[in-house]
């Protein structure tokens, strides 16, 4: 079996605890991990896409909040691909759509650091389904976003609204 | 029909699709485009699909997706971090970040008023929002803190609190090293590292004779400076951010692939029981453990999941440290985790050869640490004093106390071993600590609105520590490996409060009541009640009573009540408190505006919206003085009275209400917090009651995948979402995407409140709506039927779900030609509208459905004045539904047209003009 690893084991631990504290002072009854798990890994990807949200107002309306050594972090060339978590956000959205129960696995495992194992017991599939259906949720997903980078300058910003199906 | 046929085709398709590229991922490169070729023969798009993906397959494990968003992640923390630089906290300004940790950010600090240079180490804490009573145990617990002068402790200078709510603290800044580090650059050797460590032992035991525990000893945390002089940081800073915190950093582990590892926490700690000073002597026992060994008592791999560390510093001993020693010194290297990697390498750095080194730590050394390390509390050393006195007698090779007992202690803990077992997995107790800390922390949170800080605080951990007992010592082996479910949690816990009769009747009836709370959330309000009515009755019967906690707890009741759909009891209740808080002064409090909302929300149901307004603004008012003009219990309120406005047909007001509520609540509460979701979905419903049903749409979206989330398909509150979905598909031309959400409504609905529930009434009354529209005549006249019996039972006559629904019946009615019921219904509901007192046009629709009925039934004298007169209503009432006005005008158009009477027509359009678009169109309808 493929081990899967988050590439993320950095000092983020000030943003999981955010979300942690905030989860525990929902006065959620939680009924099971599942659920637990499910909204933290929701909470997360609120976080990050709302900070994404807000870092791109601040470049467009030219804030100068940003230091030069920041902007050389962040929007200088990466490794990343310039992908940003609103495009995968977008994309998730879209997969939702598609295949409700794919894009929770996906949320989990990404935003839930969910490890395939933990996901399978989940799902209560076996592993090597879960490898499969993850594998081709991010290649769907990566096809939703690089048509939006490959086309033409005005696809640059990214449509808020969902579409209705 | 229709669109379940297309739906089911889309699945295929996309079950096809899963399948051929899980089947061509396997194939070789080379084969690939063949495969797929004959695979998908003449579809072409899912031809194109399959190629597409496949180019965007890396087939690896990090790819794009997981790298933006690491970086996202990094984005996000730094950003909060750096906004801190340059802010001033009390007298200092945050100059730069010296690192992070679990709990928070140090900066290095600067005097802000330059009167001196002097530098301090300001330690920021992670997490915005701290509950409740978090600030006032922060500023008790910091004062004893801050007495704590001794030095080799880093002194507490200062905390307060950020703009944000962070809690921060100023401490004495330290140079110097890590301890571990410390003594390996010198190369010290045994001796001196005992030496050092007693000095520090002689620091926490000064602290514990403070009743200060640390709680977080680790190397990081015991620096030496350049003169050798130990300095421990961070004193009871673990205590001070959170009671449950070791339990908090540890289901942080789990979301986020362990980048903390509990290794010096002690047993109690990662199950979140109580912690004690021995938790210090076990986590100073790791520390000696590895500054004499140069390893951990426990060997992790760092690929280890979570459930075997818990494993071994719960369930499985450590080796001895000579043991420990042996082993590496037979294996050649040393575990993978410690910075040295091999054996000879320890040993020189202690100035000595493994041979030598594992002889010295045989016998008194192993025993004084597995003493130190033992996992039950009571069996280590009862004071961190006897931990030093020990090694003071080694050093002066004296006997030490530690080698008696050891044998007897590891033999039944063997047998008690191999008895239990361990098949708890790390998730679950993970999760059932954060019930816990969920569990104590609202029970808390009923503190924090009293000011007895220190009885609170112990009563409040007298709560929790049952809490944590109930859940932790609940015995998963019981249940065959499957998770205990909260319900299960939650039985046993209430069996166990009202079995118990030796405590405390304030804990007695705090437990109830947050029992009762958790079964009323989980919408078990049968349960909740009952709890909840033990609890007020302990309260009143405690004879130094404190009226705001019987009167929180009755409001609690009366909410439950009204869940329950004991409308008098909930009134009675209600009335009851507001009494008892009139005649003990305490009509400015929240407990009060509590209350006030609540009577409103009784009005509401009943319809009786002048009153529920009334009820609801004073609230507002209340909330606003004593809380704040910002805080959450605010935007409750404004949320209670957008409702209002909106059955007032006041839209404007129900928007700036609802957007009001979500404002508070953005720099409140969580993105995901039930009630910011809630709100959100109210902001759409007002927007789609505006008409701006694009701008509604998706809130709502939005809004069920969160509900879902939260609370599962088949709650109150998703069916409430899928109903609003189901009005805007319907507005936006989508009857059968209309017609699957209004199903999907009333099935949730089912499952969450039962057949005979006003909401499910009110979803098949909606439901029929739609198939009434369609011309499902059959089934609608069914629902509605249904409906008003369910109605008939649980609300009052006049109640506008009644009128709404008699209305609807009427339209089938008059639809399926049965004139004289028709007539009948729309007489019922016309007249119930007036007596509703709802905006007229209300009563208007249904006199206009009496007016057709009329011409129909071939009465034109009685029918022209209905329709005329509604339609006089229904064109010059803005707030007139816009569907119902079309429907009035094509009815007025043609009785008139087909009496050859346009001119008359002509004369009324004219009258009633100003509110319409255009002229009217020639020959509208004629058929």
């Amino acid at each position: 079996m493929r081990r899967e690893r988050p590439g993320h084991t950095l000092q983020a631990t000030a943003v999981v605890h955010e979300a942690f504290v905030k989860l525990v002072d929902m006065d959620i009854p939680w009924q099971d991990r599942a659920h637990f798990f499910a909204v933290a890994a929701r909470q997360m990807r609120r976080i990050l896409v709302d900070h994404a949200k807000m870092r791109f107002r601040d470049k467009r309306g030219g804030s100068a909040t940003s230091s030069l050594d920041e902007l050389g972090l962040d929007f200088g060339p990466s490794t990343t691909g310039d992908i940003d978590v609103l495009e995968i956000d977008e994309a998730l959205l879209r997969l939702a759509d598609k295949d409700s129960r794919l894009a929770q696995m996906v949320e989990l495992h990404y935003f839930g650091g969910l490890t395939y194992q933990e996901l399978s017991e989940t799902f209560k599939v076996s592993e090597a389904t879960v490898d499969r259906e993850i594998r081709l949720a991010k290649a769907w997903m990566l096809r939703q976003i690089r048509p939006l980078r490959r086309g033409p300058q005005e696809s640059e910003e990214i449509e808020t609204e969902s579409e209705i199906p | 029909m229709n669109s379940g046929q297309t739906g089911k085709i889309a699945d295929e398709r996309w079950e096809r699709l899963q399948e051929l590229f899980a089947q061509a991922v396997e194939l070789p490169q080379a084969e690939r485009s063949a495969f797929i070729a004959r695979e998908t023969g003449a579809d072409v798009e899912l031809h194109q699909e399959l190629l597409e993906l496949l180019e965007c397959d890396t087939g690896e494990l990090t790819g794009p997706l997981t790298n933006a968003l690491g970086a996202a992640l990094d984005a996000t923390t730094r950003d909060r971090r750096q906004a801190l630089i340059g802010r001033v906290l009390g007298n200092y300004k945050l100059a730069a970040v010296l690192g992070h940790g679990g709990t928070g950010t140090v900066y290095l600090g600067e005097r802000a008023d330059r009167q001196y240079s002097a530098q301090v180490a300001v330690k920021i804490v992670d997490s915005a929002t701290l509950h409740g009573d978090l600030g006032m145990r922060f500023r008790a617990e910091r004062q004893i803190l801050a007495s704590l002068n001794h030095t080799n402790i880093s002194r507490l200078l200062d905390a307060g609190e950020t703009e944000e709510g962070q809690p921060y603290l100023v401490m004495e800044y330290v140079h110097g090293e890590p301890v571990d580090h410390y003594c390996d650059t010198r190369q010290l050797d045994l001796q001196a590292r005992l030496q050092l460590f007693l000095e520090i032992c002689n620091a926490v035991q000064y602290a514990h004779q403070n009743l200060i525990v640390h709680r977080d000893l680790k190397p990081a945390n015991i620096l030496v400076t350049s003169e050798g002089v130990p300095k421990l940081l961070d004193f009871g800073i673990a205590k001070l951010l959170d009671a449950g915190d070791a339990a908090a950093v540890l289901a942080l582990t789990r979301m986020n692939d362990r980048l903390l590892t509990p290794e010096y926490a002690s047993p109690e700690q990662i199950l979140g029981r109580t912690v004690t000073t021995a938790s210090d002597v076990y986590a100073l026992g790791v520390v000696l453990y590895e500054l004499l060994t140069g390893m951990r008592p426990y060997m992790v791999p760092a690929s280890a999941s979570q459930l075997e560390l818990e494993r071994s510093i719960c369930v499985s001993d450590p080796l001895r440290p000579s043991s420990m020693v042996k082993r590496a010194l037979e294996s050649g290297t040393a575990q993978e985790q410690t910075e040295v990697s091999d054996i000879s390498a320890i040993a020189q750095a202690r100035s000595t050869t493994p041979d030598r080194l594992q002889r010295r730590l045989q016998g008194d050394i192993d025993s004084i640490i597995m003493r130190a390390l033992r996992k039950e509390p009571q069996h280590r050393y009862n004071s961190v004093e006897q931990l030093s006195s020990d090694i003071r007698r080694y050093l002066s090779r004296e006997p030490v106390s530690a080698r008696q007992g050891n044998w007897v202690y590891y033999s039944q803990r063997f047998i008690r071993r191999h008895t239990y077992g361990v098949a708890a997995s790390a998730t679950f107790v993970a999760l059932i600590i954060a019930f816990a800390i969920a569990m104590s922390i609202q029970t808390q949170r009923v503190a924090a609105e009293r000011d007895r800080a220190e009885q609170e605080n112990e009563r409040a951990e007298k709560v929790s520590d049952f809490m944590l007992t109930v859940f932790s010592a609940a015995d998963p082996f019981s249940h065959e490996g499957r998770e205990i479910t909260a319900r299960e949690l939650l039985e046993r816990s209430g069996q166990q409060v009202r079995e118990d009769l030796s405590q405390h009747p304030e804990v007695r009836a705090r437990l109830l009541e947050s029992i009762g709370r958790a079964y009323r959330r989980r919408g078990d309000t049968d349960k909740a009640v009952s709890y909840l009515e033990d609890a007020v009755h302990i309260r009143k019967q405690m004879t130094d009573n404190d009226s705001a906690a019987i009167i929180t707890a009755m409001a609690e009741l009366a909410v439950a009540l009204r869940q329950v759909g004991d409308v008098e009891g909930s009134d009675k209740t209600l009335r009851d408190a507001i009494q008892r808080a009139r005649s003990e002064g305490l009509e400015r409090s929240a407990s009060y505006a509590k209350l006030l909302v609540n009577r409103g929300r009784l009005e509401l149901d009943a319809s009786n919206l002048p009153a529920a307004r009334q009820y609801f603004e004073e609230s507002l008012f209340l909330n606003r003085e004593v809380l704040g003009p910002r805080d959450k219990e605010v935007a409750v309120v404004l949320l209670e009275l957008s409702r209002v406005y909106q059955w007032s047909d006041d839209l404007q007001a129900a928007e700036r209400a609802a957007q009001d509520a979500v404002a508070i609540f953005e720099s409140t509460v969580a993105p995901m917090h039930p009630d910011r979701v809630l709100a959100k979905a109210r902001v759409g419903e007002v927007l789609y009651l505006q008409g701006r049903i694009n701008d509604a749409a998706p809130l709502f979206l939005q809004s069920l995948n969160d509900q879902i989330a939260l609370f599962g398909e088949n709650s109150r509150q998703v069916a409430d979402v899928r109903d609003s979905l189901s009005r805007i598909r319907r507005a936006q031309g989508h009857p059968e995407e209309a017609e699957r959400y209004a199903r999907q409504a009333l099935e949730s609905s089912i499952v969450a409140t039962g057949q005979e529930h006003t909401e499910t009434a009110y979803y098949r009354s909606a439901l029929a709506a739609i198939l009434t529209q369609r011309g499902a005549f059959e089934e609608a006249d069914m629902l509605l039927r249904a409906a008003l019996e369910t109605f008939s039972k649980l609300l009052p006559p006049d109640h506008q779900y009644v009128a709404s629904t008699e209305h609807l019946l009427g339209e089938v009615l008059l639809a399926t030609n049965r004139l004289p019921d028709a007539e009948a219904m729309f007489t019922a509901a016309m007249n119930r509208w007036k007596r509703t007192g709802a905006p007229e046009w209300r009563s208007a629709r249904s006199a206009n459905g009496l007016g057709e009925t009329l011409y129909r039934e071939g009465r034109t004298a009685d029918a022209e004045r209905y329709l005329t007169d509604s339609y006089r209503v229904l064109a010059t009432d803005d707030s007139a539904d816009r569907e119902a006005r079309a429907t009035a005008r094509e009815r007025v158009t043609r009785f008139y047209t087909d009496r050859g009477q346009r001119e008359r027509l002509q004369e009324l359009i004219l009258a009633t003009s100003r509110d319409i678009a255009g002229p009217l169109p020639p020959a509208t309808a004629q058929n």
